[in-house]
This record gives structure tokens, sequence and C-alpha cells, in this order.
């Protein structure tokens, strides 16, 4: 299914013409229909980041360090996404407040993902350093 | 996964159905099943996404094979 931009702009553009006309009648149905639209142009890229991912597996097996760093690179994007994508639908539906405590539940996670990465830096610091 | 974009109109149809029958039975002097209308139609818009998203967390799980 070749990934076409333009249909996938039409979808959001309809999404959000569907959703402003629900809102007239029932206020709560268009987070609904902005969920929806969200979904359905996400699985129509999913197939391309999932090419793009093995692209990326493959070179980052032949780096040395590449083994153990890659998982914690795909982690820490998918945690960054759904952080995103959750805090975003509730900042659309006017609950900010929410959308906050998610963001910060992602960073704090992203940060507690990277400690391994910060900790092998260190060791390969204390390794060059002489003494 | 299905990549099917009428499931976007199908939950407006469903707003504006819930919406237009609610009006309908309050003009009709029942309250309460206009109430229940309007429940039973979110009840069922819910479901939908519920699917979707559990659809959509297992496409993200799969892809960065968490």
């Amino acid at each position: 299914m070749d990934m076409d931009i333009f249909r996938i702009a039409a979808i959001g553009i309809c999404g959000v013409v569907i959703s402003s006309m629900v809102k007239s009648y029932k206020p709560e149905f268009a987070t609904y229909v902005v969920i929806s639209t969200v979904l359905v142009i996400f699985i129509m890229v999913i197939y391309k980041l999932a090419a793009a991912f093995e692209f990326l597996g493959e070179i980052y097996n032949q780096i040395s360090y590449g083994k153990n760093f890659f998982p914690i690179i795909l982690k820490v994007l998918a945690v960054a996404y759904i952080a995103d994508f959750t805090a975003q639908i509730c900042k659309d539906s006017g609950e900010s407040a929410i959308a906050g405590k998610v963001e910060l539940a992602g960073k704090v996670m992203i940060f507690y993902l990277a400690v391994p990465v910060m900790m092998a830096v260190m060791d390969l610091i204390n390794k060059m350093l002489p003494g | 996964m299905d990549i099917n974009v009428d499931i976007i109109f199908k939950i407006a149809a469903i707003g504006i159905i819930v919406a237009v029958l609610n009006q309908v039975l309050i003009r009709a002097g029942r309250e309460d099943q206009a109430m229940m209308t309007t429940l039973a139609g979110i009840i069922v818009v819910l479901l939908l996404i519920v699917r979707m998203i559990n659809d959509f967390f297992i496409a993200v799980k799969t892809l960065f094979q968490l």
C-alpha cells in the first residue's frame, strides 16, 4: 500500500470536519472521532515505520555497542510516542492537567530507561582515564 | 489491523443519531429513555474506541519489540 500522503491529509481534514460537526450535536463524541482519526492515520504509517526500524536494526548490529543499546532506543521511542499521543489527546479534550501528568510520567520513564546508557558511558570514561 | 477509514464515519453517525434520538425523546416527554439512548450510544462508541486502542497498543508493542 503506497503511503499516499494525500490520502492521509484527506483523512485528517475530514476527521477535523466531522469532529466539529459532531461537536455541535454531541460534544463528548468529538473526542471519540478525534481518537479514531489519529489511530487510523497511525495504523496507515506503521508499516513504513517497521521497515525503517529493520534497516536501523541491521546497522546497529554491526557496531559493537549496538547489541544492547538499540532496544533501549526503541523503548525510549515507544514511551515518548505513547506519552505524546495521550498528552495531546488530553489537551485536545481540554484536560491539560492530565496531559501534564502524562508527559511528566513519560519523561521520568525515559530517564529511567536512559540510566544504563549513562552508566556505560561513565565506565568507558573511567577506563580511558589514566590511573 | 484493518486500515478502514469508515470507522470515523461510523462513530460520527452514531453520535448524530444519538443526538437526534435524544431530542425526539425529550420532545415526546420521555426524558429517562432519552438519557438511556445517550448512554447506550456512548457505551457502543466506547467499546469501538477501546478495541481500536487495543489494536493500536498491540501494534506499537510488536513494532518496538517491547
